[in-house]
């Protein structure tokens, strides 16, 4: 098991063998710079507008990798390699589900701290951010959730589009539940960042279940090889 | 491992998987220790499908897979530190260098033998360092195969692996087959529909034609089971009314048919009559082509 999150954590570029300089670009130089120019700098960063932008760099950057990820190890069929080797399929899934958790909270601490501190050097009040990153954390992991999940019945394809989906149904979601606060007369505080990761959390937690219950029951989505193979015997071949 | 035949390596008994129009119906084969079965068939007859079907990589329908005894997919770890797959195109991440794909894989099996890897490697020429993208198809499934051997699997399952290789390194994999099963307890399933690779190596033969096998059978008693019979003259019209002989065919100079019981025929037949051997290839094409008839 071991093994195989460390291959997975490599494909999503969290491995020992790529550039550490580009990881402590992310990770500090970039608060760094932040700190440097001041989120107001020259008027081109507000706050909000930093936050937002920072939050959004982040989703996207967890989206395109795990589907590029995903892309690529279906086009080298490496669902199909791994199935050959002594693992159970579930632990294959499993692998997969948690290197891309890893990923997922590992940018979403970047995208805290960058903020936070980028808040904190700038003395800027941090009350007014907690909605906003919970909005995105819970968001990260959501997105991540239906792409494997999808992934896991349906092969690569169109993982990007789930994806964009995903936006659409968690931005609804949360849109509805601040207005019934709202109607509520509460304001959004640091129970409300908890609730939205807790259900995230539990709704990866269930795509993870379902995978594996899938891939075990059912085996992998077969990939488009396998599909055009299947069209060329349908099409002439033996018959 | 109940009931289970220590020479056996691999049991098939009724596997069937359908597919919208494609049917693998009640396949059952047996590959003994210290054999190569040539599994031989048409493009899309279902070989890769039943090779697929042993390795759990397709879900069947109905069936049961047993490899040394051990049931599929309920002891798949177990049955796969005994296996070795390579299937019809490599499954090597091109990415990566063929050193890291074996450092990868050698994590999973108890009884990897990094002495045979190397041996092979240098055997092979394959080079360590290089991508697998920027290998050559032979490579690719020269190293394919240094990878399904690294961890002395009792049986090798092959999906068609000399196909569109150059006979060089046709030679050369077989040659790495044959040296495998040196060792008794072991045992290859070879799928193919090149018949010389199978006529060259194998010890018993398996064809399968539209998802159903044919006949599974030791190559040499097939090969002198069917022969062609040749009846010169015209008085030969009477000989192949047999039902000994079927795809009867007159000809310039008299009659031709081929017997599946030639011993049988020989007792029988009367006249004039020349016995002449097939070829795999022959026999092969004449079953698969005559159940399309």
């Amino acid at each position: 098991m071991g093994a195989l999150i460390k291959r997975e954590l490599r494909a999503l570029k969290l491995g020992n063998d790529n550039n550490p300089a580009l990881y402590g670009f992310f990770v500090i130089g970039i608060p760094v710079i932040m700190w440097l120019l001041g989120p107001e700098f020259t008027g081109f960063y507000d706050a909000e507008g930093f936050k937002t932008s920072m939050s959004v760099v982040g989703m996207v950057l967890v989206m395109q990798i795990v589907s590029y990820s995903l892309e690529r190890e279906e086009a080298n069929r490496q669902m199909t390699f791994l199935q050959t080797l002594p693992v159970k399929k579930s632990q294959i899934v499993s692998a997969k589900f948690i290197s891309v958790l890893s990923l997922s909270g590992i940018t979403i601490v970047w995208i805290n701290l960058v903020i936070i501190l980028t808040m904190f050097i700038s003395e800027h009040r941090m009350e007014e951010s907690g909605l906003l990153l919970s909005f995105f954390s819970s968001l990260i992991i959501f997105i991540e959730a239906s792409t494997l999940l999808t992934y896991f019945f349906k092969g690569s394809r169109g993982n990007f589009i789930i994806g964009i989906i995903s936006i659409f149904i968690w931005g609804g979601f949360h849109g509805l539940s601040g207005l019934f606060l709202k109607s509520m007369g509460m304001e959004p505080g640091i129970e409300v960042f908890a609730v939205y990761m807790s259900l995230s959390l539990a709704i990866y937690l269930i795509c993870w279940g379902l995978s594996v219950r899938r891939v075990t029951k059912k085996g992998f989505p077969l990939n488009k090889e396998h599909k055009t193979d299947q069209m060329k015997r349908s099409g002439g071949g033996a018959k | 491992m109940n009931n289970h035949d220590e020479r056996t390596l691999l049991e098939v008994n009724g596997l069937t998987k359908s597919y919208l129009d494609f049917q693998l119906r009640d396949v059952n084969i047996q590959v003994p220790a210290g054999t190569i079965m040539g599994f031989l068939g048409r493009n899309g007859a279902g070989k890769s499908t039943m090779m697929k079907a042993i390795m759990d990589l397709i879900k069947r329908d109905e069936g049961d897979i047993r490899v040394l005894g051990m049931s599929m997919p309920e002891e798949e770890v177990a049955v796969k530190e005994q296996v070795g797959y390579v299937g019809d195109t490599p499954l090597l991440n091109n990415a990566w260098t063929m050193e890291r794909t074996l450092s990868f894989a050698r994590h999973f099996y108890p009884n990897w033998d990094q002495e045979a890897v190397d041996r092979n490697l240098e055997r092979f020429q394959v080079p360590f360092d290089k991508k697998i993208s920027e290998l050559s198809k032979g490579m690719k499934v020269k190293a394919s195969l240094i990878l399904a051997m690294a961890h002395q699997p009792k049986l090798l399952l092959l999906d068609e692996p000399t196909s569109g290789l150059d006979p060089v390194v046709r030679t050369e994999v077989l040659e790495l087959l044959l040296d495998f099963v040196q060792d008794e307890s072991r045992g290859v399933l070879f799928s193919s529909h090149i018949t010389s690779d199978v006529e060259k190596i194998a010890d018993w033969v398996t064809v399968i034609n539209d998802g159903e096998i044919l006949f599974s059978e030791d190559k040499e008693s097939l090969l002198d089971r069917y022969r062609r019979i040749v009846i010169p003259g015209n008085g030969g019209g009477k000989a192949v009314e047999t039902p000994l002989l079927f795809n009867c065919q007159s000809t310039m100079g008299g009659y031709v048919g081929y017997t599946d019981r030639f011993d049988r025929f020989q007792k029988v037949a009367s006249g004039k009559w020349r016995s002449e051997r097939l070829t795999l290839e022959e026999l092969f094409v004449l079953l698969t082509g005559r159940k399309g008839e």
